[in-house]
């Protein structure tokens, strides 16, 4: 009877310790996670622009696509196109058109990217524009960065 | 099934010889005498439930044959929505046709752009710009081209 006693409360005292330490251990191999706005420009110098097409494609690190935000000129305040299966992987394609008048032109954010980064790898991205235009639908020559 | 009727049908099988019933008789014979009324309830029960377990393979002689048409027929809906399911690939198709509305070959954010400029300028408007079918072309239709501009696969 003593012998169970004394196991009984050994059992007590050694089983919160162990579950502290899985705990501990377990929390120390949670990938670290971070979310990261990434706002896109487009500059079409001279001319405006009233379309846009982009693709946005992650070349390194663990990223997850988990929104959009509309650009800053009230040309493209409304949400972008994009493919809903997009999010939550790291692959997007983004269009938006006016046809409008107030048109921007020059350097313009047309639209933010959240993205959550999983992990300690700094995430590399590759965006290529696959087409901009001007208000008439001629394609123009442009330039992407983020 | 051949030897389940074998076993219930009334045939020579449930006889016994008359010398062989006799005896069997002398043996068990109880020695109070039974009303013949008892005998009787208690034959009159036993065929009841012959008669039950005899609806039961009725029961089991069907199942074949259902089951057999039930496949059938499974076969036939399941054909039949491959059909329709191939049917709607070409439509996709030709959805995906018509959604080039400047006929260069690839279909992207211009080619929306262009429908709803279209749209907006009140000209005549082609009944092949009808993407999504409703009768109508209107901004329904430019969102679906731009959709399919930015699709993913």
């Amino acid at each position: 009877m003593k012998s169970i006693t004394v196991i009984l409360i050994s059992a007590c005292l050694i089983v919160p310790v162990f579950a502290q330490q899985f705990g501990q251990r377990y929390e120390t191999e949670q990938p670290r996670v971070r979310f990261v706005s990434m706002p896109v420009y487009i500059d079409s110098g001279a001319r405006t622009l009233a379309a846009y097409q982009f693709e946005l494609k992650t070349k390194a690190g663990q990223v997850k696509i988990v929104g959009l935000e509309n650009g800053e000129h009230p040309a493209f305040s409304e949400p972008p196109y994009y493919d809903t299966a997009a999010l939550a992987k790291d692959r997007i394609i983004v269009a938006a058109f006016n046809t409008g008048n107030n048109l921007p032109t020059g350097k313009t954010r047309v639209v933010t990217i959240q993205l959550q980064v999983i992990g300690d790898v700094e995430p590399q991205y590759e965006i290529s524009l696959i087409v901009a235009a001007d208000s008439d639908g001629n394609e123009i020559p442009a330039e992407i960065t983020y | 099934m051949a030897k389940y009727k074998e076993q219930f049908d009334d045939d020579q099988n449930m006889k016994v010889s008359d010398k062989l019933g006799k005896d069997l008789n002398a043996l068990f014979k109880p020695k109070l005498e039974i009303p013949h009324e008892i005998d009787r309830l208690i034959l009159n029960k036993a065929s009841l439930k012959l008669s039950r377990k005899r609806s039961h393979i009725h029961i089991l002689r069907w199942i074949g044959p259902v089951a057999a048409a039930a496949a059938i027929i499974l076969f036939v809906c399941l054909s039949n929505m491959q059909k329709q399911d191939a049917g709607f690939n070409t439509t996709q198709t030709l959805a995906a046709v018509n959604t080039d509305i400047d006929n260069n070959g690839k279909v992207n954010i211009l080619d929306a752009f262009k429908l709803a400029k279209i749209i907006e300028s009140k000209a005549i408007l082609d009944k092949k710009w009808d993407i999504n079918g409703d009768g109508l072309i209107d901004n329904g239709d430019v969102d679906q081209i731009a959709l399919v501009a930015v699709s993913l696969k």
